[in-house]
C-alpha cells in the first residue's frame, strides 16, 4: 500500500468562526478526526470513499470503538485493525456466524489480541 | 441575554468584561460566564481582559450562540450541590443544547464548532462534533456527501477500488 497522506498533511483553517466552511471536508484536521471517533465502524470506515481529504482520516484518528456488526468478515476486522494507528478505547465483536464457515472468527481473534495490545484497548468483549 | 447572564451568576463571577466580535459586537459577560472559555480564562488569570477582548475570527452571530450557550451554563458549577435544582437545571440545559444544534444549518453548525475550537469550550465542541457525527451515523457515502456537499474527487476506478478494501462497510 502507498502511505498516504492522511489528516496532517490537510491545510489547517485559520479562521474559527468566519470563514464560511461549507463542507465537511474542509474542518481542521483535528475537527474531522474529532467527528470521525465519534461515529459506529461502519460510518467510520465509510468516511475513506467521501473525497481524497478524508481517504486516510479515519486511520490516524487519535481513538476509535470498534463495535463490529454481526457477520464482519473476520479477516476485514483484521485489516482494520493493522490499518489504524490509533488508540483503541473499545473492541467488541458479537460474531454469530455459520459453524461451517470457513472463515471462523476464532482463527482470527489471536492477531487481533497482539494488535489490540499493541493499540491501549481499554474495553475487550469477544464472543463466538 | 443580559438578564439571563445576571441571573445565573447571582452566585459570584460578578466582574464583568467584554467580548468583541469580528464584526464589532460586543458583548458584556461575566468572568464566570467568560471563564468557559479555556481561552479566555487564561486572559483573566493573565489580567489582559481590561480593555475588552477581541475575537477577530469569530462572528457576531457565532459569538451570539456562544455566549447564550455560556449563559445557559454558567449554573452547572453552582446546582451541582442542590440535587433537586440540579437534576431539573439539566434536564432545561439539555433541552436547551438539543434545540440549540439542531436548528442549524451546515455552515452554521461548522462555524461554531471552529468557534469552540478556538475558544477552547470543551463541552461546546462534544456537543456540535456530536450533532455532526449522528448526522452521518446510517448514511451511505453519497448521502454523507449530499449532507455535507462533500465533493467526490475520486476516479470511479478509485472509489471502486477503496469501496472493494471494505467490502463489509459498503454492502447495504
Amino acid at each position: 500500500m502507498t502511505p498516504s497522506p492522511g489528516c496532517k498533511l490537510w491545510p489547517s483553517q485559520g479562521d474559527a468562526g468566519t470563514a464560511a466552511a461549507a463542507a465537511l471536508d474542509s474542518l481542521p484536521p483535528e475537527m474531522l478526526a474529532d467527528v470521525i471517533s465519534r461515529l459506529p465502524i461502519r460510518e467510520t470506515v465509510r468516511t475513506s470513499a467521501l473525497s481524497h481529504v478524508s481517504r486516510s482520516c479515519w486511520e490516524s484518528v487519535p481513538y476509535l470503538t470498534f463495535c463490529w456488526p454481526r457477520r464482519t468478515p473476520p479477516g476485514a476486522i483484521s485489516t482494520a485493525l493493522r490499518r489504524y494507528s490509533g488508540l483503541v478505547r473499545n473492541f467488541t465483536n458479537l460474531y454469530i456466524g455459520e459453524e461451517e464457515e470457513e472463515e471462523a472468527p476464532f482463527r482470527y481473534s489471536d492477531r487481533w489480541l497482539l494488535l489490540l495490545a499493541g493499540k491501549g484497548v481499554q474495553s475487550l468483549f469477544l464472543a463466538f | 441575554m443580559a438578564a439571563a447572564a445576571a441571573e445565573a451568576t447571582t452566585d459570584g463571577g460578578g466582574k464583568m468584561i467584554i467580548l468583541i466580535s469580528a464584526d464589532g459586537k460586543r458583548f458584556e459577560v461575566t468572568e464566570a460566564v467568560a471563564s468557559q472559555s479555556q481561552l479566555i480564562s487564561n486572559m483573566i488569570e493573565d489580567d489582559c481582559t481590561e480593555n475588552g477582548v477581541r475575537l477577530p475570527n469569530v462572528d457576531g452571530d457565532i459569538l451570539t450562540m456562544v455566549v447564550d450557550y455560556c449563559n445557559m451554563h454558567a449554573g452547572d458549577a453552582a446546582a451541582a450541590g442542590d440535587t433537586m435544582k440540579a437534576s431539573s437545571t439539566e434536564e432545561e440545559l439539555k433541552k436547551f443544547d438539543a434545540e440549540l444544534v439542531q436548528a442549524l444549518e451546515n455552515p452554521v453548525l461548522f462555524k461554531l464548532i471552529l468557534a469552540a475550537n478556538f475558544l477552547n469550550i470543551k463541552s461546546l465542541l462534544d456537543m456540535t462534533c456530536q450533532r455532526v457525527a449522528d448526522m452521518m451515523s446510517g448514511k451511505t457515502p453519497e448521502q454523507m456527501r449530499e449532507t455535507f456537499s462533500i465533493e467526490n474527487d475520486f476516479t470511479p476506478e478509485e472509489e471502486a477500488a477503496i469501496r472493494q478494501e471494505n467490502a463489509w462497510a459498503f454492502d447495504d
